[in-house]
This record gives C-alpha cells, sequence and structure tokens, in this order.
C-alpha cells in the first residue's frame, strides 16, 4: 500500500490533485472488479492512469480492493500538508516546480494544498501546522509602511 | 201586741205637735241671728266709713308734709350732686392734664425711640450692603476664574478633538495611500511579473520559512 501510494506521490504534488487521482484509480478498479457505469474520464486522467506501473494495479483484486483504498485514504491524512496561498492560478507545470522544491527542501512525502489570495499582491503566504506566515509583496509593504509613506509624501511634495 | 187605735192616733198627733214647735222655735231662732247679723253689718260698715276717712285725712297730713320734705331733700341733693360734679370736674381736669403730659411724655419717649430705630436701621442697611457688596465682588472673582478654567478646559478640549480628528483623518489618507499604492501594485504585477519572478518570490518564501525554522 505504502509503495502504491508512493508511487503516486512521485508526480501528485498537491492534496486536491491526490485526492482526485486516487479516487479515478478507486473507480477505474472498482468498474473492472465489479463492473457497473465508469466515470468519463479526462485526457490528463486517462493519461496519469497509464503512465502508472503495470504491476501498481496488479495488487489489488476484489477482495482486498476496498480494504487497500480505505487504508490509502487514512495515509493521505496523515501527510504532511502545506497550505500555500498565491496571487495566480498556477498550473500542472508550476505545481510541478514548486511541489519539487518543496519537496527536495523539506520532506519527499509533503503535499501542497494551494489557494488564491489576490491581495498578497506578489509572493506567497504559508501555513503550517495551524500556524500562517505571510511572505508576501503586501506584508513587505506593511513593515515598510512609515517609510513608504515617508517617501511617497515626499514624492508628491 | 196589738195597741189601740186611738192609742196610736194619740202618739202621732203628739209627734206632730212637738214637731211644729220644734219647728217654730227653729224659725225664730234663727230670724233672730239674721237681724243681728245684720245690725253687727250696719255697724261694721259705719265703722268703716269712719276709718276710711280718717285715713283720708291722714293721709292729706302726709302728703303736704312729703312734699315739703321730698323738696327739701332734692334742694340737698342738688347741692351736693353740684358739689359733686364740681369736685368731679376739678378731677377730671387733673386726669386729663395729666393724661396730656403723658402722651406728651409718650410722644418724645416714641420720636427718641423712632430716631434711635432710623440710625439702627441705617446702620444694619449699611452693615447689610457692605456684606453684600463683598460677597458679591467674591461672588463676580469666583465666577471669572471659574469661567475662565472653563474656558480653557474646552479649549484643551477641543484641541485634543481637532487633534484625534486630524489624526484619525491623517492616518485615513495613509491607509488609502496604501491601499492605492496596493491596488496599483497588484494590477501592474499581475501584468508585469513573470512567472519566473513569481516562482523565484515562492522559492525565496519557502528557503526563509525554513531558515525561520517555521515549517520543521
Amino acid at each position: 500500500m505504502n509503495n502504491l501510494l508512493a508511487i503516486i506521490l512521485k508526480d501528485t504534488f498537491t492534496l486536491a490533485q491526490l485526492n482526485s487521482r486516487v479516487r479515478v484509480l478507486k473507480s477505474t478498479l472498482l468498474n473492472e472488479f465489479f463492473g457497473g457505469s465508469q466515470t468519463q474520464l479526462t485526457a490528463g486522467e486517462m493519461s496519469w492512469l497509464s503512465s502508472l506501473p503495470p504491476d501498481a494495479k496488479s495488487k489489488f483484486n476484489k477482495d482486498n480492493v476496498y480494504k487497500i483504498f480505505e487504508e490509502i485514504e487514512k495515509a493521505i491524512k496523515l501527510l504532511p500538508t502545506l497550505t500555500i496561498y498565491l496571487t495566480f492560478e498556477p498550473d500542472e507545470p508550476t505545481i510541478f516546480k514548486i511541489g519539487s522544491f518543496a519537496r527536495k527542501l523539506y520532506q519527499p512525502n509533503i503535499l501542497l494544498d494551494t489557494k488564491i489570495d489576490m491581495g498578497l499582491i506578489a509572493g506567497c503566504s504559508l501555513v503550517w501546522k495551524g500556524r500562517k506566515k505571510d511572505y508576501s509583496l503586501k506584508s513587505r509593504l506593511d513593515e515598510k509602511k512609515g517609510e513608504v509613506l515617508e517617501n511617497f509624501k515626499k514624492f508628491l511634495r | 201586741m196589738q195597741l189601740p187605735e186611738n192609742s196610736v192616733i194619740l202618739i202621732t198627733g203628739t209627734v206632730a205637735i212637738l214637731a211644729s214647735i220644734l219647728y217654730l222655735r227653729e224659725y225664730f231662732l234663727r230670724k233672730k241671728i239674721i237681724e243681728s247679723q245684720k245690725e253687727v253689718y250696719l255697724e261694721t260698715k259705719q265703722k268703716s266709713a269712719e276709718l276710711l276717712a280718717a285715713a283720708f285725712e291722714a293721709e292729706s297730713e302726709i302728703v303736704s308734709g312729703g312734699n315739703w320734705a321730698a323738696k327739701k331733700l332734692i334742694s340737698e341733693y342738688s347741692n351736693r350732686l353740684q358739689n359733686l360734679i364740681d369736685g368731679s370736674r376739678d378731677s377730671i381736669i387733673s386726669a386729663q392734664d395729666q393724661l396730656i403730659n403723658f402722651m406728651r411724655d409718650l410722644q418724645k419717649r416714641s420720636l427718641d425711640f423712632e430716631q434711635a430705630s432710623k440710625v439702627s436701621t441705617e446702620k444694619r442697611i449699611s452693615q447689610t450692603f457692605e456684606r453684600l457688596e463683598q460677597k458679591l465682588s467674591d461672588f463676580l472673582i469666583q465666577t471669572e476664574q471659574k469661567t475662565a478654567a472653563s474656558i480653557e478646559l474646552e479649549l484643551k478640549s477641543t484641541r485634543s478633538l481637532i487633534e484625534t480628528y486630524k489624526n484619525a483623518q491623517l492616518k485615513l489618507i495613509d491607509e488609502n495611500i496604501i491601499a492605492m499604492m496596493e491596488q496599483t501594485l497588484s494590477i501592474v504585477l499581475s501584468k508585469k511579473l513573470s512567472l519566473k519572478d513569481q516562482l523565484d518570490l515562492i522559492y525565496e518564501a519557502l528557503e526563509k520559512a525554513k531558515v525561520e525554522k517555521f515549517i520543521v
């Protein structure tokens, strides 16, 4: 199970992406084992499914599929998650870059939970284990508000 | 027992004769009494007339004597009364003089008292006015001081209020300037900042978080 999660996490960097991919895999396997209507998959999802190594799916059978996914969902809840507020909507390559950088810097299994806050102007703010730290341009402006105002007033004169 | 009829007649006749005798005796006896009473009456009447005449005579004498005595008495009373009136007149004149003197004395005393009262009242009024003047002066001074203090306090409060308002307005202006700058920066940077620059800023933030040990 841990091996499968490690395989999924290799190219999955956000919590939303991970949940989505686990849901897609589970849906596909359940459809294979028990039949029923298959949810329509996007091109990206199909591409990701086909990129999985063959032995990743070979461990599943009708008897253990529910149990394995239950354990995976439990393990996901225990993964370290860093919430990151950005000023733009990141695409997959950007997420890949940020995620890779974060995993190099901190832990190899760290997950990102990306959110948008346009008020930050530029940069980002981070939330880790319930604590928030603002590293954005707005935060820097607030820190140097007096100085900025003074310069601005000088400029006006 | 039966009496003979003649005896009855005899007894009855005797009784009748005796009764007639007794009646006659009574009749004459009464007649005699009445006549004697008449005589007494006449005698009494005559004596009464005599007494009445004597009484009239005595009365006339008494009345004539009484008039003289009354005149004498009136004369005496008149004299005495005149004396008494004369004496009373003197007494009244004397009392009147005394009363006039008393009234004069009373008038004099009243004038003295009035004068003294007037002086005393004037003195009191004067003192009262002096006190009133002093109190009024003190009150005016105190009021002036209080008013000055109150105005000073009011001015201070107003200055403070103006200062607070000025600071609030300046703070509001500063906040507006900052908000305007932030908004301008946000618009400009969202267009001008490249993805690479954005990523650099994010990498920088992540590294800084590690250095600050925010993420362990």
